[in-house]
């Protein structure tokens, strides 16, 4: 299957041109990676979405013309490209273009895809299985958008603290819902 | 490499990891599928809480939630008065905006409890709108799912920074228009 060929295999396919379909693998093979890698260096998703695009264009180019010298290291590769796309961009003030164009989609839209109202709800039950604390935490930070420093303050403890509670909410609500989805 | 932990995840996906801890993640996560599921659910909960309407809402969510929705009905309520919002699917939400003093408030506290004083919902520390005097108490159209009475006895309690604390009171009732 295309899915079990190596990240070498991948880059010797493309090469060689004797796989159609391996310039497609490496696209699902990589796609979601960098547009979350977007997502968290560009805060945006119109702007993540042009990372994917400009990423696997320079990728498949290096690749095709034989500039990628260990096929091994494909995923470094792609990274190493991921943050070069990403400071260029960054140069070019892309990211605030994107983001007005986002914030004008955003317009029009009652919900991003991919979120209904029964994840809603599901999110809301995990919530209530939270910790306390953690529970207040999520509150305050997500739904209520309070500063770090404020709600630290409020609960009495040092911004860091109140970060590694936040990733633990976090970690806990995700895998909460990957449990309500799979029940 | 071991694969970094979901809450890893979600620091990196907040940019709340050391620099040196970021690019040791990042090294990982593009080369590993698992990872990658990862930072999905991570980012998948973020989305939905972004969605998420809180029962009680800031000034500023309240502010987005009127420019986008024509339709929203806002009834103000004072202290000691009864209020009923109608719902269904033409008016998903309503807001029930409880007047009281609150000029001296560091802090707000939301009580809610059935007619017969069984508390079903405690909420400390809720957001309030200090200059107009008001706390805005979100009601949506899927919550007819819930159980528990449609009527609900509210108590504010809003403290002070000497220690003060004042209670106000309000019945809030909402009736669900079959689909």
């Amino acid at each position: 299957m295309e899915s079990d060929l190596t990240d070498a295999d991948l880059v010797s396919s493309i090469a060689a041109g004797t796989n159609a379909s391996a310039e497609a693998s490496l696209y699902r093979r990589f796609a979601r990676r960098i547009e979350m890698y977007g997502m968290r260096h560009l805060g945006s998703r119109v702007a993540a979405e042009d990372l994917v695009q400009q990423v696997m264009l320079r990728v498949l180019m290096a690749i095709r013309e034989g500039r990628l010298e260990n096929p091994g290291s494909l995923a470094s590769f792609v990274l190493g490209t991921c943050r070069n796309v990403t400071w260029d961009t960054r140069r070019a003030q892309i990211r605030q273009r994107a983001i007005e164009r986002e914030a004008a989609a955003l317009e029009d839209t009652v919900e991003p895809p991919g979120v209904t109202e029964s994840d809603v709800r599901r999110l809301m039950g995990c919530m209530g299985r939270l910790p306390e604390r953690e529970a207040l935490v999520v509150r305050m930070t997500f739904l209520e958008d309070r500063e770090v420093d404020e709600i630290a303050a409020r609960l009495a403890v040092t911004s860091g603290n109140l970060r590694v509670i936040r990733h633990r909410a976090l970690a806990k609500l995700a895998a909460c819902l990957e449990g309500a989805v799979s029940q | 490499m071991t694969c970094p932990s979901l809450s890893t995840a979600a620091a990196w996906v907040l940019g709340e990891l050391e620099p040196a801890d970021e690019q040791a993640f990042e090294e990982h996560y593009f080369a590993c599928a698992a990872c990658e599921a990862r930072v999905m659910q991570i980012q998948h909960v973020l989305r939905t809480l972004h969605q998420s309407l809180p029962p009680v809402l800031t000034v500023e969510r309240r502010r987005a939630l009127e420019g986008r929705h024509t339709t929203i009905q806002s009834v103000p309520v004072k202290p000691g008065e009864r209020a009923v919002i109608h719902l269904g699917p033409s008016a998903p939400i309503g807001l029930w905006v409880m007047s009281a003093d609150l000029s001296e408030a560091s802090r707000v506290d939301f009580e809610g409890s059935s007619p017969d004083g069984e508390v079903f919902l405690s909420i400390a520390d809720v957001p309030f709108d200090r200059e107009r005097g008001e706390v805005v108490l979100a009601c949506q159209e899927h919550y007819r799912n819930l159980p528990g009475p449609t009527e609900m006895h509210v108590q504010l309690t809003a403290t002070s920074a000497d220690g003060t604390k004042r209670a106000t009171h309000y019945v809030l009732d909402h009736h669900f228009q079959s689909r």
